[in-house]
């Protein structure tokens, strides 16, 4: 909850151009990024987006392809908040906050059912069609929210996936399709290409003027905001508006095309430092 | 104590789950030589003098084990990249290095290169897991060179080429092969030989290797992979079962299948390399194929087996060939008795399609090598291909490339089996040692102890330092033990063999002042002196049973023990565990009234079976001994009637008995042991005591006590002997043990003595083996001793020597609350696992104790020459009859060779077609099993070199046999 | 398996009485009152403690009441593990670690208060009951919570008749016996000890006990450090030295 003389010295700042940690409307706050945390996974990193800290793992197993796409892989998300972060986080709340983060994910990240308007190619994933693909499990920890958790998580996502390594497998045959019997191979294992999945700009209106990487405060104050999955391109990838007051279509064009020319710089920055740690 | 580490992660993908290990680098590492300041001399392995270091690489000690177990090989080192890639690729490989590590007298160093922080080295990207192990042995060869620069040399002994190169150009060492090395170490010839095996050929270079095979021929079908063959078995298509093999031919046998029938597996190919033992897949063949080789009398086995005998080139050498027809093809049908060709009860036929687990021994087989086939001689010196014959007649001959053939032949010798490619017809082996010349009685007995895996090395010092001191006497302390019964003052006594050193057992009787009698069956207390989990337990438990050779007993406890410390020798104070029972003077034992008790007793005379009989017999001897004696017999009469009319059988197994020349350890005489009275009292006591203390330790440890059971054969087993016996319209019915006795009895033919003893043999040999359990593997029902009709057994009374009664001793002790168990006899597990190599060290004692004695028989028949003697037709097979000599107690098959060298005997006899007989091709003459024929036996020189019992029919002036095989099961062994 | 090579090395080169890699790290969460990270070899779990404050919930009139929670990252594991509702094993390990870090708090001194302890295991890779110990100890000292000593936490086991310490997953999974314990070293007392598994002569389980507190003790020198560590870094950050 927020008080309204808060609200009013927020909104008045923002109108002024100014933020109250002292960032411009565009600016983000200070980014950390971790990738390989956690060495069990097959992929994870962690983002620390000022005070908001997410922790993402991705784990590859195999799995069963959905019946409608049965010659393409899945991808699964899942939001958890760790009561570490905040006693507000037990219980019932903290899953259906995690269960609305999980499904605004898969609507801007893997989009349309072959997802490669989302950036994954599915059918790369398959193994035997309408048997057993590869799911990918995208487990996201929400250690401390403060505001743009899509955003931080998305960005921790890249991350993850940029380490992932998708093993060469072999079906040495199983005629009755019950069971194929697979073999894996060591040696061999492919690099998933997640370079063209986007990550989420969240922008929002306050007043009359537009802001990216919102801090929980500043999320109370603003009549509504668009989460914008945009990918390294600056191409549009999903979109999930936010707050229930009706936007002119004008200010949506304008806020999609302010996450057209920011999203790409984030992904590059964030890139650069995925290819120093990781390697090429 | 805690030590920070650089720390790696290591990741593998198994099952597509991702795993992370942690994996610490150390400063700490021993580098194991004297010549390193750093090395503390504990761990100093290696010599400060050594001709050199050697660095070995995987290759090698897959590949050479039995090269580097060689004794002049010493100052190794082991990395432990290598062990683990041994492990994971040949765990018996791996078992023989490690043993080699932590032999005190080899200087064998193990070295932990992946955790030293100096010689750790990290997979590159894009590099073979095997580049990098490479790699990391030429780290340790680099690592130790740079620790012992001039001091010493150190060479990297690896069987890859590239490896080698590399070793020279990136570590300047040396480097070289197994063969290069041995070539260079003048010091010890035998060492070239050992690595003679893989030659040019297939070690060394792989490329041409490849490049050749792709060339060759297959012979055999590929095996499928495993994943299919899983896939198979679990859809029901294939089956999975461990391959019994005929005893007289290597292709012929079954595999027990879950379909509850046996499949049958005829022929070389469908046997498609599986050896006996081996863990195979079968998949079910059409039976129309088996049937038409099956009834082809000439060849056997279709085209392969023609192939196999005449066609073998492998290498730059052919050998002899002709001769190895006679074993290695034989007839079709090897099962005993006639063959039943009715179809609808026919087992199915099947092919091997795949090996899950290979039973190759590693102990290795013996056998001989056959001379060249040509008749020349070997050339000296000269690597060449030669025919390996295991003695085994299970397994198939092997190939065997060797630089000495000259002078193992007329040699027993020691192979391993190497591989069998899909385009050999035979499997490759190595040599691996000599033990004798052939023929030489030392030398053969040395064979059938190796071939049935019994352990004659001398006791070790730890073994031995668990025995009491000696000379042992029973001591104040024994007397005070309140557990402890002095029944000094009871006549006891003792009825064994002649010469019988190991008294297990005694006896008394006595009147009891309320008219009824006391019967003690007294036993050799030898837990008292074998503790649980000692080194002498481990090892008498190891080694299960003490085995009885014709001239030589390999004891399962040391002498000490054995002959006098727990043997209940006359007139001297012994410690024993007793049984006592209270009878009536009918003979019913009152079974509320038995006590069991630790006890001292003083054996007042040991006696053999014929001075018993002797002493019973003669009315006029009063005295107490003779006088007990003459009670027990009573008393054995009585129980054995008793045992007898609830169904137990009387079966015969010939024991042949050798009368043998105790200075030249020639034998003197031969022919069966003859049962007297005394004998069956003796056993009925036994038997009494066995299964008294089986119901006590079973009641108080109902689910880990250690029992003996005789499971009853399915009437299938009995198929071919009821059918036998059908012309001569005697029938058995097999329902039941006591109808099995009763119609036994029955079984006689007018003017033929002979008849029902020969058929109680028969009988005797259609039955399971009976074995030892503990509680919890069957279920009450399945304790049944079919034999003996017994409802619980169990083996109490011959602790020196069955290890099996230890064990029940220690539960009969536990029983009483008198002493505690240990831990690992109440685990069912432990039991099982216990209990199930009794059964096979008991099997194989039994085995190498008949072997001794078809040896014997081997030089008895040499030294009497030729002899001319009645025999009876006890087993038809499909070119051959097998005939028993009751005079000697011997066995042999007559039948048709194949000798290229001798006289061509013509046997042409065939198997008729109803099964029951076989006629000779003229149709003038027939044999059916029972039938009464004469053979001459004589020894023949076979192979050139090697000698055999051979006989043949004497009024057909037609055949040769080839060997005498004795096979008796063993369920009248009971006491 | 084999779990000590004859050279007397375990699986991951350690040997048999060696501690893993052991890693503490304060303040790792802005959010929480206390927080740390400990990490026993790949074993990872966050610790936050809230309070002491005062709740809704009922509350002591004499000393604070003391909550714990656990939670498991569906990533932590070989396999991902399917969310679901925490299993009884977890509740048990919660109330094991609240009833020992509880004991070595100062709850006298806090009347009327509630004191949370959230534990999160990011990876497990066996020890998981004994980092949670020492990551609770870190977070509540991190808390600024007056506590009695600085509890140490470690496993022992005991596999082919050979005592280790801190077993990693393949080592617990070889199915010895297994023997968590916390420590006070100041004190010397044995707040918690725990036997998992299998049973045990009364001689080994000494030989074993005498280890774990060595253990503890080793771990506890690492906490003294890494918290000394920590103050020094606050104290420079304040100006203050």
């Amino acid at each position: 909850m927020i008080s309204a003389g808060e609200r009013a010295y927020i909104t008045q700042c923002v109108e002024g151009g100014l933020r109250g940690d002292g960032r411009g409307c565009l600016d983000h706050r200070v980014t950390r990024l971790d990738v390989g945390t956690i060495p069990q996974a097959n992929g994870s990193a962690r983002v620390q987006l000022g005070g908001t800290d997410v922790m993402v793992g991705v784990k590859v197993e195999i799995g069963a392809p959905l019946a409608f796409r049965p010659d393409s892989g899945r991808v699964e998300f899942n939001v958890d908040f760790s009561p570490c972060g905040s006693p507000d986080f037990e219980g019932k709340e903290g899953e259906v906050l995690g269960a609305d983060l999980a499904n605004a994910l898969a609507r801007s990240v893997v989009v349309g059912p072959d997802g490669k308007a989302g950036g994954l190619d599915l059918a790369t994933l398959s193994i035997l069609p309408g048997n057993s693909c590869w799911v990918i499990f995208v487990d996201a920890l929400i250690l401390n929210n403060d505001g743009s958790l899509l955003d931080a998580v998305t960005m921790a996502m890249r991350g993850a996936l940029a380490e992932i390594r998708i093993p060469h497998v072999e079906i040495t045959k199983g005629d009755s399709a019950e069971v194929p019997e697979f073999e894996i191979d060591n040696e061999k294992s492919s690099k998933l290409d997640a370079g063209a999945v986007p990550i989420i700009v969240t922008v929002a209106k306050i007043g009359r003027r537009y802001l990216v990487d919102l801090t929980s405060e500043e999320e109370l104050c603003s009549d509504f905001s668009l989460h914008i999955a945009v990918n390294a391109e600056g191409r549009v990838c999903g979109v999930t508006k936010k707050g229930s007051t009706p936007v002119h279509a004008s200010v949506m064009q304008e806020m999609l095309e302010l996450a057209q020319r920011i999203g790409p710089k984030v992904i590059e920055s964030l890139d650069a430092y995925i290819v120093d740690v990781l390697g090429e | 104590m805690w030590q920070k580490n650089a720390y790696l992660k290591k990741t593998r993908q198994g099952n597509v789950v991702k795993v992370v290990r942690e994996h610490y680098l150390r400063d700490d590492i021993s580098s194991g030589t004297p010549l390193d300041p750093q090395c503390s001399p504990s761990d100093a392995k290696l010599s400060a003098d050594a001709r050199h270091y050697l660095v070995v690489d995987t290759n090698v000690v897959l590949k050479a084990t039995d090269f580097l177990e060689h004794s002049s090989i010493d100052d190794v080192i082991v990395p432990s990249i290598v062990l683990q890639e041994a492990k994971s690729r040949n765990l018996s490989a791996y078992h023989r290095i490690r043993a080699l590590a932590a032999d005190p007298q080899r200087r064998f160093y193990v070295f932990a290169n992946e955790n030293h922080r100096d010689t750790y080295v990290k997979q590159k990207d894009g590099e073979l897991i095997n580049d990098r192990n490479d790699r990391a042995i030429r780290a340790v060869v680099s690592w130790y060179k740079q620790l012992l620069g001039d001091k010493m040399q150190v060479i990297l002994l690896s069987g890859d080429r590239e490896n080698r190169r590399l070793a020279r150009e990136e570590c300047g060492a040396e480097a070289c092969s197994v063969q290069e090395y041995a070539r260079m170490r003048t010091d010890d010839k035998e060492l070239l030989d050992l690595a003679a095996h893989w030659g040019q050929q297939e070690f060394d270079e792989d490329d041409e290797s490849e490049g050749k095979s792709k060339k060759r021929r297959r012979i055999y079908e590929d095996h499928r992979p495993l994943s299919s063959l899983t896939q198979g078995i679990k859809n029901g298509t294939l089956h999975q079962g461990v391959l019994n093999v005929s005893r007289y031919c290597w292709h012929e046998g079954f595999v027990p299948s879950s379909i509850g029938q046996e499949i049958r597996i005829e022929g070389v190919s469908r046997m498609n390399r599986a050896m006996a033992g081996d863990v195979v897949v079968v998949e079910i063949v059409p039976d129309n194929v088996a049937s038409r080789s099956g009834s082809r009398p000439g060849a056997a086995d279709g085209p392969d087996a023609d192939e196999e005998d005449d066609g073998y080139d492998v290498g730059d050498e052919t050998t002899g060939l002709e001769a190895s027809a006679v074993h290695g093809v034989d007839d079709a049908i090897c099962l005993q008795g006639p063959q039943d060709d009715d179809s609808s009860t026919k087992p199915p036929s099947g092919q091997v399609v795949g090996i899950i687990k290979r039973a190759w021994r590693t102990r290795g087989y013996c056998g001989t090598i056959m001379p060249p086939r040509d008749g020349k001689d070997f050339v000296p010196g000269r690597a060449r291909w030669v025919r390996f014959r295991p003695k085994d007649r299970r397994f198939p001959h092997m190939m065997m490339r060797t630089a000495q053939a000259d002078q193992l032949l007329g040699k027993n010798i020691v192979a391993v089996v190497e591989e069998w490619q899909s385009h050999r017809r035979l499997p490759d082996c190595r040599y691996v040692r000599t033990i004798g010349t052939v023929g030489d009685t030392e030398a053969e007995t040395d064979v059938l102890l190796m071939e049935n895996d019994i352990a004659t090395s001398p006791f070790t010092p730890e073994v031995l330092a668990c025995l009491p001191p000696l000379p042992w006497d029973v001591g104040p302390a024994d007397v005070a033990d309140p557990h402890r019964r002095d029944l000094r003052h009871l006549c006891v006594c003792s009825v064994d063999p002649p010469g019988c050193k190991d008294i297990d057992d005694a006896l008394h009787v006595r009147l009891l002042p309320n008219g009824n009698y006391e019967l003690g069956v007294h036993i050799a207390d030898v837990t008292h002196f074998v503790k649980p989990e000692t080194a002498l337990d481990t090892e008498a438990a190891q080694r299960g049973t003490t085995v009885y050779l014709v001239q030589r007993r390999i004891d399962m406890l040391p002498k000490a023990l054995t002959e006098d410390i727990c043997s209940l020798r006359g007139n001297v104070d012994r410690l024993a565990f007793s049984v006592l029972w209270e009878a009536t003077l009918e003979g019913d034992v009152l079974h509320d009234k038995t006590t069991f008790t630790k006890s001292i007793i003083r054996s007042r005379a040991a006696l053999t079976y014929e001075e018993a009989q002797t002493r019973i017999d003669d009315d006029r001897l009063t005295d107490d001994v003779s006088m007990s004696l003459k009670a027990l017999a009573r008393f054995g009469q009585i129980l054995r009637k008793r045992r007898m009319e609830k169904g137990a059988l009387e079966l015969a197994s010939p024991e042949v008995k050798l009368s043998i020349d105790t200075e030249s350890l020639n034998p003197t005489d031969i022919g069966l042991s003859q049962v007297r009275l005394a004998n069956k009292m003796v056993e009925e006591m036994m038997l009494l005591a066995n299964s008294t203390v089986a119901e006590k330790i079973l009641s108080r440890f109902p689910s880990s006590a250690c029992l003996r059971r005789h499971p009853a054969a399915p009437r299938s087993k009995y198929e071919p002997l009821l059918k036998a016996l059908e012309p001569h319209g005697v029938s058995l019915d097999v329902t039941s043990n006591k109808r099995l006795a009763e119609t036994l009895d029955g079984a006689v033919l007018p003017g033929d003595p002979f008849f029902n003893t020969i058929v109680r043999m028969m009988a005797t040999r259609c039955m399971n083996e009976a074995q030892y359990f503990g509680a919890a593997q069957y279920s009450r029902s399945e304790y049944y001793h079919f034999g003996l009709a017994m409802d619980l057994y169990t083996h109490f009374t011959s602790p020196i020597r069955r290890y099996a009664d230890c064990l029940v001793h220690r539960f009969l002790a536990a029983s009483m609350d008198q002493e505690v168990l240990p831990a690992s006899a109440h685990d069912v597990d432990t039991v099982k696992g216990v209990t199930d190599n009794l059964n096979v060290r008991h099997r194989n004692a039994q085995f190498a104790g008949r072997a001794s004695v078809t040896l014997f028989t081997l030089i008895y028949f040499k030294q009497k020459g030729t002899v001319t003697e009645a025999a009876r037709v006890v087993g038809l097979r499909k070119k051959s009859v097998i005939v028993f000599v009751p005079k000697y107690g011997i066995e042999g098959m007559v039948g048709r060779i194949l000798s290229g060298g001798e006289e061509a005997a013509k046997w042409d006899y065939v198997m008729n077609k109803s099964g029951n007989g076989v006629v000779s091709q003229s149709g003038k003459r027939s044999l059916k099993v029972f039938d009464s024929v004469t053979v001459r036996i004589e020894v023949k020189t076979t192979q050139g070199y090697e000698e055999e019992v051979i006989m043949s029919l004497v009024d057909e002036d037609a055949a040769q046999s080839a060997d005498a095989d004795m096979d008796t099961a063993d369920a009248m062994d009971e006491t | 398996m084999e779990y000590v090579t004859p050279e007397g090395l375990r699986t991951d080169g350690r040997r048999p009485r060696e501690l893993r890699k052991l890693g503490c790290q304060l303040g790792t969460l802005e959010s929480a009152d206390g927080s740390a990270t400990c990490e026993m070899g790949f074993t990872k779990v966050l610790a936050a403690v809230f309070g002491p404050r005062d709740t809704a919930g009922k509350l002591h009139p004499d000393r604070a009441v003391v909550r714990c929670q656990v939670a498991t990252a569906p990533f932590s594991a070989g396999e991902r593990r399917r969310r679901g509702k925490r299993g009884p094993l977890a509740t048990e390990q919660a109330a094991t670690i609240r009833e020992t870090l509880a004991e070595n708090i100062h709850l006298e001194l806090l009347p009327r208060t509630q004191i949370d302890l959230y534990f999160h295991v990011l990876q497990a890779d066996g020890g998981i009951l004994s980092t949670c110990l020492n990551a609770g100890m870190l977070a509540l000292a991190d808390a600024g919570i007056p506590l009695k000593d600085l509890v140490g936490s470690c496993t022992v086991g005991y596999l082919e008749s050979t005592p280790l310490l801190d077993l990693n997953y393949i080592e617990e999974s070889g199915g010895g016996p297994l023997l968590p314990m916390a420590y006070q070293p100041n004190m010397d007392k044995i707040l918690m000890l725990q036997m998992d598994k299998g049973k045990l002569p009364v001689e080994t389980f000494e030989v074993l006990a005498t280890l774990a507190t060595e253990g503890c003790r080793a771990v506890t020198g690492q906490i003294r450090q890494s918290l000394m560590n920590h103050t020094k870094q606050l104290a420079v950050a304040r100006g203050s030295v």
